[in-house]
């Protein structure tokens, strides 16, 4: 193994390192492996998970509020500010001076929370709703999460 | 033409992004080890702050006006500024020139002339809503044009950030409203020859004649009035040249006597000039390293000295070594040392450089250092360090008001309630 830096020479720096395979067999003696030709160099999470590297940004959840769409708290949140939000997105807005997440319903003008406990949120021809972003990914830790859990 | 994109008060701003409930407040943010003000916003200036006095004869004006003041977070604000750099560049056809930290040219010569303003105002919109920061276009014919161009985006908040100067009649008009000083390259004393001569507007300067610019600062005075006339002189640089020289130097948390935490201190100076030194690929041929005192200090003193590298090096290991061992020698009991740096100097491109017959540079020592800068991009700098730079906590700056660096490290990321 070797590593291997693919950091992009742009510096929209999330920052990507991975484990590539240099050769899969040794190369010392014999024949080599039938397999090394079809080498493909491995998988890149970042470019699975980030459209706009320049424009994305990371946040902890903290709350329960979008439980009932698969948003826990504790989750990472992969927040893109490049795409256009439109209805159905889980987007970033500020509320009273304070970083929230809500679902999007422009259609109805509300911000909806994705939990029976918490209302939604009117909005307002007057009120102003700044869109900070929208929630691409939320990676939820899962070792271990079976502990102590009778199913 | 040539665009400027300039990012409003540009610390600030970063300060603010990720933290709503201060965007209407005025902020300041102060330098290392929180000495003076370095930046603040138009809040801040409007009630009296003033920009390089000292923080803590501003503070209580801070604390009544309601202004809040944060220590510099250069991990964010560098971090923010290669994005906006980023973004720009994919965004111009022609490339952009990086000129600081928040302002940077953009070749607009593919752009047809109507639809410049609509394409500035598309740069200003993205940056607005990619990376939260305010951002002034400004679009002339030379480069010292688009600077004066930046100044009508201050001074009239109704043209919305985006100013084209396109025909003489507009930038004429403009001119005659800019003190000279505000011309790009003209210093303070320079800017005192001028107004003894009665030059007092950037429209003065550009009526000077070549024979008297030549006679008041020379050819570069010269370049600067042809370009207020139109007439480009100074090219679009896209192309980042290496730098000349590498300095690496901060003031201490707390004054230093001794000589081992001063070696550890230009050691991590050492460390750090050459991760700069490796990023761009050279080696250096020199380095020079001082040590000085304050100069209010009742026993004031400075000195310098340097070492020449035969044969090159990009090796940590081997800067640092030469920086202490230069230290010892300028070491001088019963000083109170306040500051420290060392200096890179005689960089070469490493493919170009002459190996040494007497000390062949080692391939070894090459791949070491790539993955020790690795391993630290990764998981934090210092993570891998010389046991020479040490850990004495008197170096650390004092940074007592920092934001957390939200994007570059991942438990200051920021938390955000789904309440």
């Amino acid at each position: 193994m070797k590593l291997v830096s693919l950091s992009p020479a742009i510096s929209a720096r999330v920052r990507t390192t991975v484990l590539l395979p240099l050769y899969l067999s040794r190369v010392a003696a014999g024949f080599p492996s039938p397999a090394d030709d079809y080498l493909d160099g491995g998988l890149d999470l970042n470019e699975h998970l980030i459209a706009h590297p320049a424009a994305t940004y990371f946040a902890r959840a903290e709350g329960d509020s979008m439980i009932d769409l698969g948003i826990f708290t504790g989750d990472l949140l992969i927040i893109d500010r490049a795409v256009q939000a439109v209805d159905g997105d889980v987007v970033v807005v500020a509320i009273d001076g304070e970083l929230t997440i809500k679902l999007l319903d422009l259609a109805h003008s509300r911000l909806l929370p994705a939990n029976k406990l918490y209302r939604p949120i009117e909005i307002s021809p007057e009120s102003q709703v700044d869109i900070e972003g929208v929630v691409i990914h939320a990676v939820h830790h899962v070792k271990g999460v079976g502990k102590g859990v009778t199913l | 033409m040539i665009g400027l994109c300039d990012m409003r008060s540009f610390y600030c701003a970063c300060e603010k992004v990720f933290r709503p409930d201060i965007r209407d407040s005025g902020v300041v943010v102060t330098s290392n080890n929180d000495g003076v003000v370095v930046a603040l916003d138009d809040r801040a200036k409007a009630v009296g702050i003033k920009k390089f006095e000292p923080y803590f004869k501003q503070r209580g004006l801070i604390e009544r006006a309601g202004v809040l003041a944060f220590s510099s977070n250069y991990e964010l604000y560098g971090e923010v500024s290669a994005r906006i750099m980023a973004t720009l560049a994919e965004l111009a056809p022609n490339g952009i020139e990086v000129y600081s930290i928040d302002e940077c040219f953009v070749d607009f010569s593919a752009v047809p002339r109507h639809e410049l303003k609509a394409f500035a105002a598309m740069l200003r919109d993205t940056i607005w809503r990619q990376q939260g920061i305010t951002m002034g276009v400004s679009i002339a014919p030379t480069k010292t044009l688009a600077k004066l161009g930046q100044c009508a985006t201050k001074l009239f908040p109704q043209i919305d950030g985006v100013c084209v100067l396109e025909h003489e009649a507009q930038w004429q008009w403009l001119a005659a409203r800019v003190n000279v000083n505000e011309t790009w390259g003209i210093g303070r004393k320079l800017t005192r020859k001028l107004r003894a001569r009665g030059i007092n507007t950037v429209a003065d300067l550009s009526e000077v004649t070549q024979t008297d610019a030549q006679t008041l600062q020379g050819i570069t005075l010269v370049r600067t009035v042809r370009e207020l006339q139109g007439e480009p002189c100074i090219d679009m640089d896209c192309q980042p040249q290496p730098k000349q020289n590498i300095i690496s130097s901060r003031s201490f948390g707390q004054k230093q006597t001794c000589l081992k935490p001063l070696q550890e201190a230009v050691s991590h100076y050492a460390v750090r000039a050459g991760i700069k030194l490796r990023a761009q690929s050279s080696l250096c041929f020199r380095l020079s390293a001082w040590l000085q005192t304050s100069a209010h200090d009742a026993k004031p003193c400075a000195d310098e000295l340097s070492a020449t590298l035969p044969g090159g090096t990009a090796d940590s290991r081997e800067l640092s070594r030469v920086a202490v061992a230069l230290v010892a020698r300028l070491y001088r009991p019963g000083y109170k040392y306040a500051k420290a740096g060392v200096m890179l100097q005689d960089i070469r491109p490493e493919q170009f450089a002459q190996q040494d017959l007497l000390s062949p540079r080692s391939e070894n020592a090459a791949r070491l250092m790539a993955v020790v800068d690795d391993v630290n991009a990764r998981f934090g700098s210092g993570a891998i360090k010389l046991a020479r730079q040490g850990g004495a906590a008197g170096f650390a700056m004092k940074r007592a008001m920092k934001s957390p660096s939200y994007l570059t490290r991942w438990h200051e990321i920021p938390h955000i309630k789904l309440g």
